[in-house]
């Protein structure tokens, strides 16, 4: 795999999925599960797993309609779960089920990324209070720009706006966010 | 390495521990929920790619040969349909008549719709003419009728002249008794006949009921030759169509009751 370029590397990968690679599916599973998986749980998501489930499946399903290279591929996966965040929203709006609490969500965390967490001075139930501040878009784009590390186009993709408008979104965020932190500090 | 991991793009300074606290919700799920999700990832490739590939072009070739049979029935059907309908006569008279003039090009003899038309014209007219319908006859009879004087009056009316109308018919199917000893010849039996005046008996019978007086005795008047009553004038005639005149004054008209006319005019 080394010997790809970044594009055909891209094309390479997409093409294995199609040829339907089990290497190719265990990759792009074990890549991309724990991202949904951590944006759907700090979007207050039930059950986080079973989110990720249904988008791989989905994405099985439809990558035969699928175009494009990995950038591509990644902007649609996070559109879907993107979709199947917001769905369970509302499903559980209409049907009452008490969201994952931030403190819940701590103690899940636990081993994950815990020298990082350890170093910092922020824990994740105090940094999912600071977001629940921001606005519906502010939250999508910060986490998926932190948490999936797409880029501010790919983020555009994902909630169809122009990638100006993801970049001003981003910067009132951060700029809530740090103001948020200075005036918690 | 993998294909599908990069290096996070947002850093900033005063917001590095909310970010490294934003990072660290992901989560990898636990190996039974990755084998489930593997799982079903690997059942969802295989299964449904090699069907896909192929229901397509299955599905057109499927469906487009019963389409075409399914239409080439359908006008078939229809063809048989309108087919034996006109060799039946039963199309609607405009259709028939084209229908039957193309086929007549063709040598083929198919009912008309005017000859049809001219046919059931002939029919009624002979019911009119001839004995009357039942089925016309038959709701305007009450269930309590009895049959016979119908046929009596029938012979009657071969003898004496044109089929009856509609009207004399009903008539002549309502039974009285009075009616047929008016007909007799003997003019003993003919006094019951009285009962036949019934508007000038109905207004004496009325006032004597209402005065107290016995209902004998005031038919008894107007058999005598009561003047109101009108039994002079409505003495029977030897000829048979008077029967029929008689019959429509033993059911008077409304107004006539009012004006005390016998003759209901």
């Amino acid at each position: 795999m080394h010997f790809f370029s970044r594009s055909r590397s891209g094309a390479a990968a997409v093409e294995a999925l199609r040829r339907g690679s089990d290497d190719a599916w265990i990759d792009l599973y074990r890549t991309l599960a724990p991202t949904i998986i951590g944006y759907a749980r700090a979007r207050g998501a039930a059950d986080p797993e079973d989110i990720a489930g249904e988008v791989f499946t989905q994405v099985v399903r439809d990558l035969p309609r699928f175009e494009g290279d990995e950038t591509a591929l990644r902007s649609w996966i996070f559109t879907i779960a993107h979709r199947r965040v917001l769905d369970s929203a509302r499903r559980a709006r209409r049907r009452p089920v008490e969201l994952a609490p931030p403190e819940r969500l701590e103690a899940e965390a636990g081993a994950v990324d815990g020298e990082a967490l350890a170093a910092a001075s922020l824990d994740q139930a105090s940094v999912l209070r600071l977001m629940r501040q921001l606005t519906e878009e502010q939250q999508t784009v910060v986490l998926l720009r932190v948490i999936g590390d797409l880029t501010v186009e790919e983020v555009a993709v994902v909630m169809a706006k122009r990638p100006g408008a993801v970049k001003a979104l981003q910067r009132r965020a951060l700029a809530a966010l740090r103001e948020q932190l200075d005036g918690g500090a | 390495m993998s294909w599908f991991r990069r290096q996070p793009d947002l850093d900033d300074a005063e917001l590095r521990d909310a970010l490294i606290a934003l990072r660290s919700l992901r989560r990898a799920p636990d190996p039974d929920t990755e084998a489930r999700h593997l799982a079903a990832i690997r059942a969802a490739a295989t299964l449904p790619a090699a069907p896909a590939a192929t229901a397509e072009p299955r599905a057109s070739a499927a469906w487009r040969l019963p389409r075409r049979s399914r239409f080439a029935v359908a006008l078939l059907a229809a063809l048989l349909a309108t087919s034996g309908l006109a060799v039946a006569g039963e199309l609607p008279a405009p259709v028939q008549s084209a229908a039957a003039a193309a086929a007549r090009t063709v040598g083929v003899g198919l009912p008309d719709a005017s000859e049809a038309d001219e046919a059931g014209r002939g029919r009624e007219a002979e019911h009119q003419r001839g004995a009357p319908e039942p089925t016309r006859s038959s709701p305007d009879r009450p269930a309590t009728e009895h049959p016979t004087p119908r046929t009596h009056e029938s012979s009657e009316r071969d003898a004496t002249g044109p089929a009856p109308s509609r009207r004399s018919f009903r008539h002549g199917t309502s039974v009285n008794p009075a009616e047929d000893g008016a007909r007799d010849d003997d003019g003993d039996e003919r006094e019951p006949a009285a009962p036949r005046v019934p508007e000038s008996d109905k207004r004496d019978r009325g006032a004597g009921e209402r005065s107290g007086g016995g209902e004998t005795e005031d038919s008894g008047a107007s058999a005598d030759g009561d003047p109101r009553s009108g039994t002079t004038e409505q003495s029977p005639d030897p000829a048979g169509d008077d029967s029929t005149d008689e019959r429509e004054a033993s059911v008077p008209a409304p107004a006539a009751e009012a004006d005390g006319d016998p003759q209901g005019d």
